[in-house]
């Protein structure tokens, strides 16, 4: 995967949401902490491909001795739930209003890396996927310090993408996903429900725990454009629809309402739980709500 | 076309229907864009109702844009041409131009032609579907607004026709439509009504009416034009037979009070009908009375003359009448009117040169022939008194009075003499120069001619002189001058026995308001006038010596120096006589001091006139009235005294095209001709007209008006 190096501007954003993560983290730890599982397997699971951010202990140099290739020989660990944060980086997160500087992909790493830093924090080993027509890219979970700080990396330079197709995304990152783990689907979600609930189901009857924080923006949710409106797709620039808003809004209104409810419903007959969050709440806030729901 | 409109430039106005559409098109352009997420939620938002939205957002548009058209199209005054196709015949507006000619009187069985065609456009009115406008006009009356069914109730009584001079059918036309032009209705016609007199319909006037046909086809509605026989041919006319007052002619145009007077009376009968060769003719004076009558005779096809002495005791302007006692085909031609102005004597100062070694000088022969009865010891009345003086002994006593002096054989005048005549002809007296042998040309023309501004009308160049016996006889067919076209009928004297043996060469080519009177047969001058001030001054190219010319010695000698005196006395003076139709008016008498008269026309309406302003005060109007006497009076409580102006229809009214020039006619002005009702009505059927719709765009207008308020109001209400 090409990739370029980071701005200062990014380096600077990256230190910030390292420091945001913490921060956050650290005022919402007390009281609602669950202490991770211990343990590990010597039981030999498989040989997979270096990537960046594995620890060089692992590596099988044996292989490397005979293939001039660097393998890591992992283990069965049935004792450690390793999580992975799914972020959506589709046209869609990039909305914002006009005049505001941070768009909801923003508010979405700052979600992951506070979520990041929690279970960082807790041991537990964390991964992240970001996708959006396809997985884009998959860091594995790790629970070592340093880990967040490649974590953190890697969602202070998230852009927002092409269209994005979840059921693709899960088939790849189910396929990439050996053991049973706690996935944190951080999108809005926009996309028709009911292929969207069948392709997560698929994770849940694999064993994985999901979560899904659904950021949305408020103009999404209250619709306050007044006058004649061209809306153009963020995925795909070519689709637009003129529209005039205020005879528009009750109905848009209402179908919002009424795909939220099928969307949540969905979800939760899997066992899916689902957590809408306005980006003018702050994420600090919406953690902690959720948190008061569910440790994490 | 099937449409068109009345008011073209306010057809502008659709454009305003732009106005919607680029409100419409500069709101689209203000749209605000917005990158967003939801496209899925939105689309099925709008799903249900995109459809219907987007409709009504067009029919809006489309209701707001016809608004304005509508409005503007109701404006224009839209008409629609078949229109009888969906609701039968639309209201239409008719002009009925009547002809107002005296033929239009002419009886045609029992009734005359204007009755018949009275009874005829009562059924075309009739016919016409409520609602229509009926307008009729006369030779020269104005439009009157009539009812629909009885378009000639008004034609029938005095006021709406009376017998004018000629008929104009080209101004008929033009009127008629003006007239139509501030109608409503699309549907116009324009319905002449004539018996087709040949001599309106022909010469000059023929291109008249086609080009005021050419100026009412320009038009937009174009008016249908239906040319309507009145009455039938002037075959069928004179199915009664005609007698006709063609002329009353006065011996003198002016007399003296007891003066007798002469009326030659020409009456003349058609070829055909069923009259009796006997009838009465009646001479009548003021208020009726009967003056003289006389049976007389006439054959078919035949011409005979009556001649009425008369003669009058007081001064003033008397009216006569001449009447046909007789109940034939055309009533309005067996009267004429005449007024004969009856002067107290006719002062004339004959200023004599030498008398020569004869012993009848020039000046015995002319006032003999001034004053005939007085001369010759009779008891007879003369109208003029002659009066005579040397050419260089008179003076200012001697012009007193006087109304024509007469300059005879004088070789030349002194200063002071000539400035004494010149100013008596500047104050409106007549001068008649008779150069003898002694006349010394150079003072003629340097003093008397002065290249145009002195008192002579003429210079005179050599003297001719032919050998005795020869001569040069006087020209008798050129007589068009009011004083010498009395002899073109040769009883009232033959001019062309008239033989010249000297006479001066009249230079005509320097004096270019020359009037001449007569000429000789070779073409010479011999008799000119011209005006000068307010009088007039006459040249005789010879003497009245029988050495230079027979003219002495003429039966014609007598009455035409009367009739040069009187004209040369009445200086400018109207005519007392006039053709109907044309201007009758009077000098108003120096004692009415005030500034209007009261004119009482023929009908016995009174209308008050402003008398004009400058030397001469006159009094002005048109004879509309037709013919009879026009009385000129002060107004009430000032004073006595009356002017009469008589009018009098043309001689001769009562050709008329025949049927095929009829149809000629027609075909060559491309209009409709309808010889009767079936005629027209079968004309008529084929025609379609137009109708003024304006009220269905305001209905319309209306109309859309409230959809546009409904459709908003329901999108608001779906929103």
């Amino acid at each position: 995967m090409e990739q370029t190096l980071p701005s200062p501007k990014d380096l600077e954003k990256i230190r910030g949401l390292q420091l945001f993560a913490r921060t956050t983290a650290e005022g919402l730890h007390s009281g609602i902490h669950r202490s991770p599982l211990k343990g590990a397997s010597n039981e030999f699971k498989q040989h997979r491909p270096y990537v960046q951010g594995d620890e060089i202990r692992k590596i099988d140099w044996k292989i490397f001795g005979r293939s001039d290739r660097f393998f890591i020989k992992e283990f069965e660990n049935e004792t450690e739930r390793s999580s992975l944060l799914l972020v959506d980086v589709s046209g869609s997160m990039g909305y914002r209003s006009p005049g505001e500087e941070e768009n909801k992909l923003d508010y979405a790493a700052r979600l992951a890396a506070t979520l990041a830093y929690i279970l960082n924090a807790q041991g537990d080993p964390v991964g992240l996927a970001t996708f959006d027509v396809g997985l884009r890219e998959m860091i594995p979970a790790r629970s070592r310090r340093s880990h967040l700080s490649v974590l953190c990396q890697k969602l202070g330079l998230m852009t927002p993408g092409k269209e994005g197709d979840l059921a693709q995304t899960i088939r790849e990152v189910a396929a990439r996903l050996k053991r049973r783990s706690l996935i944190m689907l951080v999108s809005d979600c926009f996309a028709p429900s009911e292929p969207m609930i069948k392709a997560l189901s698929q994770l849940r009857i694999r064993g994985h725990e999901l979560l899904v924080f659904q950021p949305l923006h408020p103009d999404e949710l209250d619709f306050p454009f007044k006058r004649g409106t061209r809306f153009v797709n963020l995925e795909d620039a070519e689709d637009e629809e003129q529209v005039d808003p205020s005879t528009l809004r009750k109905s848009y209104l209402a179908r919002l309402g009424e795909w939220q409810e099928e969307l949540a419903g969905g979800l939760l007959q899997h066992r899916i739980e689902l957590f809408p969050m306005r980006t003018d709440v702050p994420v600090g806030e919406a953690v902690s709500n959720v948190l008061a729901g569910r440790g994490v | 076309m099937p449409f068109s409109f009345l008011n073209k430039i306010l057809l502008l106005g659709t454009l305003a229907f732009l106005i919607p559409l680029i409100i419409h098109l500069l709101n689209k352009r203000r749209l605000q864009t917005i990158e967003w997420g939801p496209m899925h939620l939105l689309r099925e938002a709008q799903k249900q109702k995109r459809r219907r939205p987007r409709l009504e957002k067009w029919l809006l548009l489309l209701v707001r844009m016809l608004i304005p058209v509508l409005l503007a199209l109701g404006l224009a005054v839209p008409a629609i041409k078949h229109f009888g196709l969906f609701t039968g015949s639309p209201p239409r507006a008719t002009a009925y131009a009547v002809d107002n000619s005296p033929s239009m009187r002419t009886l045609e069985g029992a009734s005359t032609r204007l009755s018949g065609a009275r009874g005829l456009l009562e059924k075309i009115g009739g016919d016409r579907p409520s609602g229509s406008h009926s307008i009729l006009l006369t030779g020269s009356a104005a439009p009157v607004a009539v009812e629909n069914d009885n378009p000639l109730a008004v034609v029938e009584s005095e006021d709406g026709l009376r017998a004018a001079g000629g008929f104009s059918p080209a101004e008929a036309l033009r009127r008629a439509s003006a007239a139509l032009g501030e109608t409503d209705e699309a549907a116009r016609e324009i319905v002449l009504v004539t018996d087709f007199q040949k001599d309106d319909w022909t010469g000059p006037g023929r291109e008249a009416i086609r080009d005021a046909l050419a100026e009412i086809r320009a038009l937009d509605p174009s008016p249908a034009i239906t040319f309507l026989r009145a009455g039938g041919s002037e075959e069928a006319a004179s199915g009664s037979g005609n007698l006709a007052l063609v002329s009353v002619e006065p011996s003198v145009p002016v007399v003296a009070p007891r003066q007798p007077l002469r009326l030659l009376v020409n009456v003349r009968r058609s070829a055909q009908g069923a009259l009796p060769d006997d009838f009465r003719i009646e001479l009548r004076g003021e208020g009726g009375a009967l003056l003289d009558e006389s049976d007389c005779r006439c054959g078919a096809g035949e011409s005979t003359q009556v001649v009425f002495k008369t003669q009058f005791e007081k001064e003033g302007d008397h009216p006569l009448e001449v009447r046909i006692r007789t109940t034939d085909a055309l009533a309005a031609d067996n009267v004429r009117h005449l007024v004969v102005p009856v002067w107290p004597h006719l002062k004339v100062l004959l200023l004599e040169g030498d008398r020569g070694q004869s012993r009848l000088a020039p000046v015995d022969f002319l006032e003999f022939a001034l004053q005939p009865n007085r001369s010759a010891g009779l008891q007879g009345v003369d109208l003029v008194s002659a009066g005579r003086v040397r050419y260089d002994q008179f003076n200012e006593s001697h012009l007193r009075d006087v109304r024509v002096a007469v300059l005879l054989g004088a070789p030349r005048l002194d200063e002071g003499r000539l400035k004494l005549l010149t100013e008596f002809v500047d104050g409106g007296g007549g001068l008649l120069v008779l150069p003898g042998p002694d006349a010394q040309l150079s003072w003629y023309r340097d003093q008397f001619f002065k290249g145009g501004e002195g008192l002579l009308p003429a210079p005179l160049g050599d003297r001719e002189r032919l050998s005795a016996g020869e001569g040069v006889v006087l020209d008798g067919e050129r007589l068009f001058h009011p004083v010498t076209a009395f002899f073109k009928d040769e009883g009232n004297g033959r001019v062309s026995d008239g033989r010249v043996r000297s006479y001066y060469r009249i230079d005509e080519t320097a004096a270019p308001d020359l009037a001449t009177l007569l000429q000789l047969k070779n073409g010479a001058p011999f008799l000119v006038e011209k005006l000068h001030g307010k009088g007039r001054v006459a040249l005789m190219a010879s003497t009245v010596d029988p050495d230079w010319s027979n003219l002495p010695l003429q039966p014609f000698f007598v009455p035409l120096l009367q009739r040069l005196c009187v004209h040369l006395s009445a200086g400018t003076t109207l005519p007392a006589n006039v053709q109907a139709g044309e201007n009758v008016a009077i000098e108003v008498p120096r004692e009415w001091r005030e500034k209007e008269v009261i004119l009482v026309d023929p009908a016995g309406r009174e209308t008050t006139l402003e008398v004009g302003e400058g030397e001469k005060r006159t009094a002005r109007v048109a004879s509309e009235s037709g013919a009879g006497f026009y009385r000129f009076r002060r107004p009430p409580g000032k004073g006595d005294g009356e002017r009469v102006v008589a009018a009098s229809l043309p001689a001769d009214d009562s050709k008329l095209l025949s049927e095929t020039e009829v149809a000629t006619l027609v075909e060559e002005l491309g209009v409709g001709f309808a010889g009767g009702l079936e005629d027209y009505r079968a004309l008529d059927k084929d025609r379609s007209f137009g109708r003024v719709v304006w009220r269905w765009f305001a209905y319309a207008l209306l109309a859309f008006l409230f959809l546009e308020l409904f459709i908003q109001q329901w999108m608001a209400r779906r929103v």
